[in-house]
């Protein structure tokens, strides 16, 4: 599918139209590697070493702001090399951080329902996102604050906070919105994308130009008109909107519908877990994954405004998918022993 | 185990989880099944694009079907930029051929579209430069197939079919006029292209094929367009005349078989004229005051009244006659005396058609002018008709209806003009003029409609109009006319001779020269009307100046349309203008009885055998039949 969306910007950019498909399989051979490797990784090893975890992802993540030792792609200073290859600490920070809470919410279960109890991980949950911020990469930093949101709910925490904790947020999000100009455009192209065709609503108004023809059954292998040029970044944000096009609603029902047997295998999952540790860490890789899925689709089809979240496992992207691989790994491991 | 609260929380989480994927699948759904239709018609427009393929117009042919306005295929220059890959090279090069600034090449060619045309430089080139763009074989530079409207006969015509602009629309004469109908349905090469340009794979490029416009048939005859345009380039080449009008008319159904004037433009370089040139068809634009010829209306307005016989009642010319106190005098000094009303005509008497005018009075005249067309538009088919100036019926008083009886203090065109003495000799039945007979489909095989003549009223009865065609006759045959006169085909008219009113002030000197005539008179076949506004070194006298040339049209026509000669008209009648005279011989010293000739009369005076004088002197010409005195005396 990566091949599919990518050849002609391909071609194009790197004069080789299988340029993606290749680096995409080497990924996915790494990813399936960190599959296995995660599969292999007990509860028990993740809960002993979370905090030291941590602290190497913050570690990472400050290294990345040093000029001249982070890479900057896009615009934003996020990424860490080593020899030929490249990632992203805040991948890393993002599991750490949910194992953290994990640990955190299994160990204080029953004084949950206290905020001061909350607090201390929200503080480094705090700095985390501050570090992201400075990348900035807003989409990871909201893409992980709703994950440890999910957890929190989880806990004993009356709901009466969870109001508080919505409109703070809501007040956060607002600030971060109004204090970027291209976030309020994505907003305001968002809420009619046709006032501005060529600025800010272009990449909305090209998505539907490709989901819409898609029609029923989709217009067929190949034969995408809009992945020629007129949908940026096919390959990455806007695969949804390419597999539409070219296999319509039935072809987008099947993905849609092989990721809600993920998530409900995951729930399963989740549910049969008699450890309150794996049922936390569990609750926020499978929140991270199912918020990035949602808010990916919800943007494709405009229902969300435009954010710049890929589709986990199928939008091009070494990092995102051989991380993703290594958080299902780590689900799948039934060493549930303490 | 895990507490419950946890699960029920989690349980939580998994239905917000179940709504918001709903809501996913409900708008993809929405998008893509109810959104359908709206988004591929605006998503095409973003992916199509089209090269227009310029239709050809329909052409513009004669009553016999000869080429007048065609098409000749050529080739216009499109680019687009995306495919031009050495921009600055390929602007270069087309500058050279094109023979335009490079730099507005350059500009064009970095223009943010898919598709740029050059205009107009880039458009309808010529087969050199086509052939040099071609030999290049530049990138994304594509020549695309137009036409190029061209008129065979240039000067010939060219006010009244007009021409067309750069993008063949109709700007003037018929080519604007029937535009609708000759302007063909446009085609299109539509393609699918990708946002940078590039040509979609796998996708067919589709031609709605360019149809060709209506052609039309015109009521014009080129053969007697011909005949007419001879005439009017010579006369305005010979009296170096402002202006020469000229209208050939089948008077039975108002068709034009021939028009034009002088002067004129070819088409084919409309660019190279002045606007006041080629905007224009002078016998419709024109008004003028008409002179004599208008004399015939007034005529048969009066026959029609019966309030004259031509043969009978008479009229004592006495040289001037006195309105409202203004004194209009006969053109001959001393007037034509005492003339029966056929002789008025003959003679064009200004006294005798002010008569006319009392015996007609105010309603009357006012009505036949405005029931012969005057002051209104005939309706033809020509932009631009002027429907002229005549006094309001208020300010139609005494003096005013005189002037008026015989052409003055009225303004006509020459289009009026005819068909109103169209209507004089065709039974009186008024016609509305066209030039347009039919329009034919674009192969020209079919007459998708065809113009019927119309008849506006009729104006005078039949016997009247019988009774105008002789006396028509006779005013070519015996009167003013008399240089129109044709061997054999019977001709009609009136001459006409008006001075130039310029700023509401006659200019001495100046004046329209002109002559309306219909043939034959038995059977009239066409009406012809001609004029030369200020001829130089010329007798001022339409009769003089005109007839002649009236009389070789009207020959030339009616020959060409195979009109068989008829004998049978008003013999021709000599003056002395044109009588045939003989030699005086000498009789001095003859004997009385020796007096005697074949060519002249004589009167004796005195008394005796021998002539002792003579008057006139021997070798004077005189006119044969002159009375030649003869002086007796002697033993």
């Amino acid at each position: 599918m990566v091949y599919e969306a990518s050849s002609v910007w391909a071609q194009f950019k790197y004069g080789d139209q299988f340029y993606f498909l290749k680096r995409q399989a080497l990924y996915a051979c790494v990813g399936i590697g960190g599959f296995f490797l995660g599969s292999k990784i007990s509860a028990s090893f993740l809960k002993k070493y979370a905090n030291y975890f941590l602290a190497i992802s913050f570690l990472l993540l400050i290294l990345v702001l040093i000029p001249g030792v982070g890479l900057i792609r896009g615009g934003s200073a996020s990424w860490l090399g080593f020899g030929g290859f490249s990632f992203q600490p805040s991948e890393f920070l993002k599991i750490s951080l949910i194992i953290f809470f994990a640990k955190y919410l299994e160990k204080f279960y029953e004084q949950s329902d206290k905020i001061k109890t909350i607090l201390p991980p929200l503080l480094i949950a705090s700095i985390g996102f501050i570090l992201i911020m400075l990348q900035p990469d807003f989409g990871t930093c909201m893409v992980l604050a709703v994950s440890l949101f999910a957890q929190i709910y989880a806990s004993r925490m009356p709901l009466k906070w969870f109001v508080i904790f919505m409109f703070t947020g809501i007040f956060a999000v607002c600030i971060l919105i109004l204090s970027a100009s291209y976030r309020f455009e994505r907003i305001m192209s968002f809420i009619d994308p046709f006032q501005d065709p060529l600025g800010s609503g272009f990449q909305i108004i090209q998505s539907l130009y490709a989901i819409g023809p898609g029609g029923l059954l989709g217009q067929g292998i190949g034969e995408s008109y809009q992945k020629h040029y007129y949908l940026p970044e096919p390959q990455t944000d806007f695969i949804f909107a390419i597999i539409v096009e070219e296999f319509g609603l039935f072809g987008g029902l099947i993905v849609i519908g092989l990721y809600g047997l993920m998530f409900f295998c995951a729930f399963k999952l989740i549910f049969s877990t008699k450890n309150i540790f794996k049922c936390y860490m569990c609750l926020g890789l499978l929140a991270l994954f199912m918020i990035q899925v949602i808010i990916n689709l919800g943007v494709v089809i405009s229902l969300f405004p435009v954010t710049g979240i890929t589709l986990p496992l199928i939008s091009y992207g070494g990092s995102s998918l051989c991380v993703l691989l290594f958080s299902l790994g780590l689900m799948v491991n039934k060493n549930e022993q303490e | 185990m895990l507490p419950l609260m946890l699960i029920k929380r989690i349980r939580t989480i998994a239905v917000i989880t179940v709504l918001l994927v709903a809501s996913i699948v409900f708008k993809l759904t929405y998008n893509t099944i109810f959104m359908h239709q709206e988004l591929v018609t605006l998503a095409s427009e973003l992916w199509q694009r089209s090269f227009p393929l310029y239709a050809p117009r329909g052409y513009i042919i004669d009553r016999n079907g000869e080429l007048l306005a065609t098409n000749e295929p050529t080739l216009s220059l499109y680019a687009i930029p995306y495919q031009v890959k050495d921009k600055m090279q390929t602007s270069v090069n087309l500058a050279s051929i094109l023979g335009v600034d490079q730099e507005i090449i350059f500009e064009k060619l970095n223009k943010k579209a898919s598709i740029v045309s050059f205009h107009p430089y880039g458009r309808k080139l010529t087969y050199g430069q086509s052939e040099q763009i071609e030999k290049l074989s530049l990138d994304g530079i594509y020549l695309v197939q137009d036409n190029l409207r061209t008129y065979p006969y240039k000067e010939y015509m060219a006010s009244l079919i007009g021409f067309v602009g750069i993008d063949n629309i109709g700007f003037a004469g018929l080519e604007s006029y029937y535009d609708n109908y000759l302007t063909g349905k446009r085609g299109s090469l539509n393609y699918y292209m990708d946002a940078k340009g590039g040509l979609f794979p796998n996708t067919q490029s589709e031609i709605i094929a360019p149809s060709q416009g209506m052609s039309l048939e015109l009521t014009i005859d080129l053969r007697l367009q011909n005949i007419l345009e001879r005439e009017m380039e010579n006369a305005y080449l010979q009296y170096s005349a402002d202006e020469v009008v000229g209208i050939i008319m089948d008077p039975n159904n108002g068709e034009i078989l021939a028009i034009g004037n002088r002067p004129t433009y070819d088409n084919n370089r409309y660019q190279d004229y002045d606007q006041t040139i080629y905007n224009r068809l002078l016998p419709v634009y024109n008004s003028f005051e008409p002179g004599s010829t208008f004399k015939a209306i007034t005529f048969a307005s009066a026959i029609n009244e019966n309030l004259i016989d031509i043969d009978n009642d008479t009229y004592y010319d006495k040289g001037y006659e006195i309105v409202a106190g203004t004194r209009i005098n006969s053109w001959k000094k001393g007037g034509h005396g005492l003339q029966t009303y056929l002789e008025v005509l003959e003679n064009s008497s200004n006294p005798g058609f002010v008569q006319i005018a009392r015996m007609l009075g105010k309603d009357k005249l006012y009505q036949y002018v405005k029931d012969f067309g005057f002051n209104q538009k005939t309706g033809v088919d020509i932009q631009g008709e002027n429907k002229g100036i005549m006094f309001s019926y208020d300010n139609f008083n005494e003096l005013e209806q005189a002037t008026t009886a015989f052409g003055q203090g009225i303004s006509v065109t020459a289009m009026q003009l005819v068909t109103a003495f169209s209507a004089v000799i065709n039974g009186g039945y008024l016609f509305k003029p066209h030039v347009c007979k039919s329009l034919l489909s674009s192969s020209l095989m079919e007459r998708v409609y065809e113009v019927t003549p119309t008849v506006v009223r009729q104006v005078i009865s039949e016997e009247t109009s019988k009774t105008m065609r002789r006396a028509l006759e006779s005013v070519v045959s015996r009167g003013s006319g008399r240089k129109a006169y044709v061997e054999g085909y019977r001709v009609g008219g009136k001459t006409g001779t008006a001075q130039i009113a310029e700023n509401g002030v006659y200019v001495d000197g100046k004046y329209i020269l002109s002559f309306i005539a219909g043939a034959p008179m038995n059977d009239p076949r066409l009406v012809c009307y001609f004029s030369i506004k200020n001829a130089h070194n010329a007798v001022q006298y339409g009769g003089t100046t005109v007839g002649p040339i009236i009389g070789r049209i009207i020959e030339d026509c009616l020959k060409t349309l195979g009109v068989e000669k008829n004998y049978e008209g008003i013999e021709r009648e000599y003056t002395w203008m044109d009588t045939k005279t003989a030699q005086v011989p000498n009789f001095i010293g003859k004997d009385k009885k020796e007096v005697k000739s074949r060519d002249f009369t004589f009167v004796f005076v005195g008394s005796g055998n021998k002539v002792i004088d003579q008057l006139p002197r021997v070798g004077e010409m005189i006119p044969i039949g002159s009375k030649v005195v003869i002086m007796l005396g002697g033993e």
